[in-house]
């Protein structure tokens, strides 16, 4: 189906390839970006749901 | 938590304290419809679970026929229970998160009525035929136009509330309410393009293999982006407050998001294996579909972990218990989804039960679950009271799960076992079953069985309500809950970010919400750019076979009486390239033959044999006589009869503008066809009725059952007339199934 459909598409063989390089550069990025963060801040940026404002009780 | 860095920032944040209100009105109502509409959907789920049980069952009324109240049923779990449900969920926890009023009260408003009223106006066309057949993406272009407006209208409220935000940092949880706004809105309008005919009528702009592609694309994503990340943004929220405790690892519900996002896009064609669809567009779906199952347990197991230390709380609170359950059975729909997107795995569950178990499972424990947990822990606390009766929510907790078990099982059973049914031969090399209604007939216990269990999970959902309207009773209302938050400093300011002083452009990106919509966007449609450009460069004549043909005006006719009723509900169109289905049906189908039709009608479930050859294979008697009696003609078919199309005259009056509407979408009708249109139906139905007049059936060139047959007997016949090529091999030629994915 591939040879009988697509075949007719200039470049095509080009898209499997691109998806390849698409999915690893971005995972990689990801990845390294994510192992860097820093393990204080993120303890604090987990506990915001926790962290509500303050019901104001005088109201 | 007391460090240096939180004393510090709350020393700076002490002289610039705001008071302002959150709106626990807009939640309320959301709840409301949440509960009145998820009964409708199961009432009318169960319902259908009934008609395949009992035939009969109020067959007398067209509008409650089992094709027309199937896709009500689908709209109303996912947009009108789920939907609403996850506006609770968003509209709740937004505004604790971003410790900020909603944006404006009058959007949320006009968000809140919008939605209802698209749910009735689905309500009000949907069992009177009017759909356009597209599963989840049922309703006609007037109100795709107004889901649009009210959807921009959620999301302009959303960021507007992100934009006014008093915490600095975007938790989890509105990353992914971002992404659903954003991805929901691509996938909607691209799939909507449709050229109307009249008011409520129109054509999709796709044709054939590119219409079943863009809506896999989306009726794929609708489930990412519309069932799961608004309820993983809910779950990051719900289970730290239930727990009280925070999320096991924030870290890892980064990568959670950017790497389900990103490859959640890509999975669609895994819904049209073995189609006529490209094979390099099949084996993408497959990877990324295994793919996924790497974010989705990443995302269970830290829900689950966060947990770790309370479980005994677990025995005890409803809430935790409906959390619990709901996230398993989200990672076992997610283990089970990627394992059905392995080729030799779909051959067997594709078309079956099997997928109606899977997509339950999902819906009614992972929706449904997190659905009522959300609805246990927001009523108490907005009504400044407790639940009315833990006992009551136990009930509802052991009804739903029991429910679920029984509704799922008997689907997973059913499914394997009229599939294996399906594909065994004799020794001989003939079909076993080689009548369809024998595998049907075999399953009917299992359907009566998955009634039982809908009807379990019905009564617990009617436990719940009471137990929440009581609860309600018995507390008063908060709409306006008052609260103070520290002013949000400009940025880089904070002691705490002196502090953290890495990965300065990350904070920035938090702190835009709309550049990080943006990148949002740009990973999704990496995905789908990459899935659908080749497909929308092939040219629709390019795979065309020369004998493929437009359909006659009495063809459309029938063809759109074929949507109106939901035939594809129940009857796939697309003969796979395997032998069982060769040897059962005829020829496997092949894209260029679907070239003119818009929409796709390939289908996703066999409930009765496949329809793609069915042209010519019957006398139009046959077909007279089935529609009218099914079992007349067919001992033990569970199918309904369609007695309106006897007493029905064909409105044919729309024939010009339809053939008009084609012309422009590249059918190609000779100029000024349209003109002649009317007098060829005429003549087409005076053939066929005069035919069967002549074998002693009653009826009139006129009636709508005309048009019907004509369309059946057209169906999968054109390929018939072309000289013999290279692909097209006899009709039983034995393709082994491993062959397939190498042509």
């Amino acid at each position: 189906m591939y040879s009988e459909i697509l075949g007719s598409i200039d470049g095509i063989a080009i898209f499997p390839v691109l998806s390849l390089v698409v999915f690893v550069v971005f995972f990689s990025a990801m990845l390294m970006w994510t192992s860097r963060l820093d393990a204080r801040r993120l303890a604090r940026l987990s506990r915001l749901p926790l962290e509500e404002s303050t019901r104001d009780t005088d109201s | 938590m007391s460090t240096p860095f939180l004393q510090a920032e709350a020393r700076e944040a002490n002289a610039n304290i705001d008071t302002f209100a959150y709106d626990n009105a807009i939640v309320r109502k959301f709840m409301v419809a949440t509960a009145l509409w998820g009964i409708v959907a199961f009432l009318v789920g169960l319902t259908i679970a009934l008609k395949l049980v009992f035939p009969n069952l109020l067959a007398f009324i067209p509008q409650l026929s089992y094709g027309r109240l199937r896709p009500l049923h689908t709209n109303a779990a996912i947009f009108a229970f789920v939907g609403n449900a996850l506006f609770v969920g968003v509209y709740y926890s937004l505004q604790r998160l971003c410790k900020a009023r909603m944006f404006s009260d009058r959007l949320s408003a006009l968000h809140f009525w919008g939605w209802q009223l698209i749910i009735v106006s689905a309500a009000l066309t949907l069992p009177f035929g009017i759909t356009t057949s597209k599963e989840y993406a049922e309703l006609e272009w007037p109100i795709d136009i107004a889901i649009a407006l009210v959807w921009v209208t959620f999301g302009v409220n959303l960021i507007g509330t992100v934009l006014r935000r008093r915490e600095r940092h975007m938790y989890v949880s509105i990353w992914f309410y971002l992404a659903t706004f954003i991805t929901v809105a691509l996938l909607h309008i691209v799939n909507s393009l449709e050229l109307p005919v009249s008011f409520l009528k129109s054509y999709s702009m796709y044709a054939g293999v590119q219409d079943a592609l863009v809506q896999w694309w989306y009726g794929h994503n609708a489930v990412a982006f519309f069932l799961t990340t608004p309820f993983l943004g809910i779950m990051y929220y719900f289970i730290p407050k239930a727990a009280n405790r925070p999320v096991f690892s924030y870290r890892l519900s980064i990568v959670h998001f950017w790497a389900l996002i990103f490859l959640y896009i890509w999975a669609g064609p895994h819904h049209l294996l073995y189609t006529a669809l490209p094979d390099w567009a099949q084996s993408l779906g497959t990877v990324f579909s295994i793919m996924l199952i790497a974010p989705s347990w990443g995302g269970m197991v830290n829900g689950l972990l966060t947990l770790r230390g309370a479980w005994d709380r677990v025995r005890e609170d409803p809430v935790l218990k409906f959390l619990v359950v709901g996230v398993t059975a989200y990672g076992m729909s997610t283990f089970e989804g990627p394992m059905m997107s392995l080729k030799n795995v779909n051959a067997l569950t594709h078309y079956t039960d099997y997928v109606i178990g899977h997509v339950h499972l999902g819906a009614l424990a992972w929706n449904g679950g997190l659905s009522f947990a959300m609805l246990y822990y927001i009523v108490p606390r907005v009504y400044g009271t407790k639940l009315f009766s833990v006992r009551l929510a136990n009930i509802h907790f052991w009804a739903a799960t029991l429910g679920i078990l029984f509704y799922a099982i008997p689907m997973y059973i059913a499914g394997i076992t009229q599939s294996l049914m399906w594909r065994e031969f004799t020794p001989d090399g003939a079909l076993r079953y080689g009548n369809f209604l024998e595998t049907v007939v075999r399953i009917v216990p299992m359907y009566a069985l998955r009634a039982a269990g809908g009807t379990m999970f019905t009564a617990g959902a009617l436990v719940a309500i009471y137990n929440l309207y009581r609860t309600a009773r018995m507390g008063t209302f908060e709409a306006e809950e008052i609260v103070q938050a520290p002013r949000l400093r400009p940025a880089g300011s904070g002691a705490t970010e002196r502090h953290e002083g890495t990965s300065a452009w990350h904070r920035a990106l938090e702190a835009r919400p709309a550049q990080f919509a943006a990148l949002t966007l740009v990973a999704v449609a990496i995905g789908g750019a990459i899935e659908y450009v080749p497909t929308a460069l092939i040219r629709s004549n390019v795979p065309t076979i020369a004998s493929v043909k437009p359909y006659t005006p009495l063809e459309i006719e029938g063809r759109d009486l074929y949507i109106r009723e939901g035939c594809v509900g129940c009857h796939s169109q697309m003969v796979r390239p395997i032998r069982a289905e060769t040897e059962r049906y005829g020829e496997y189908s092949k894209a260029g033959e679907f070239v003119y039709d818009h929409p796709f009608l390939w289908g996703s479930k066999r409930t009765g044999p496949d329809l793609h050859r069915v042209g010519g294979k019957y006398p139009d008697s046959w077909h007279f006589l089935h529609m009218r009696q099914p079992t007349s003609t067919s001992p033990g078919s569970i199918m309904p009869a369609y007695t309106w199309m006897y007493d029905a005259r064909l409105d044919d009056s729309h024939i010009e503008g339809k053939i008009i509407t084609l012309r422009r979408l590249g059918v190609p009708y000779p100029a000024g066809y349209e003109r002649q249109a009317a007098a060829d139906l005429g003549t087409q139905a005076a053939r066929i009725a005069s035919g069967l007049k002549s074998g002693g059936f009653d009826t009139s060139a006129d009636r709508e059952i005309v048009a019907l047959i004509a369309y059946l007997q057209r169906l999968g016949t054109d390929i018939k007339a072309r000289p013999a090529s290279a692909d097209a091999g006899p009709p039983s030629a034995p393709l082994a199934m491993a062959n397939a994915g190498g042509r």
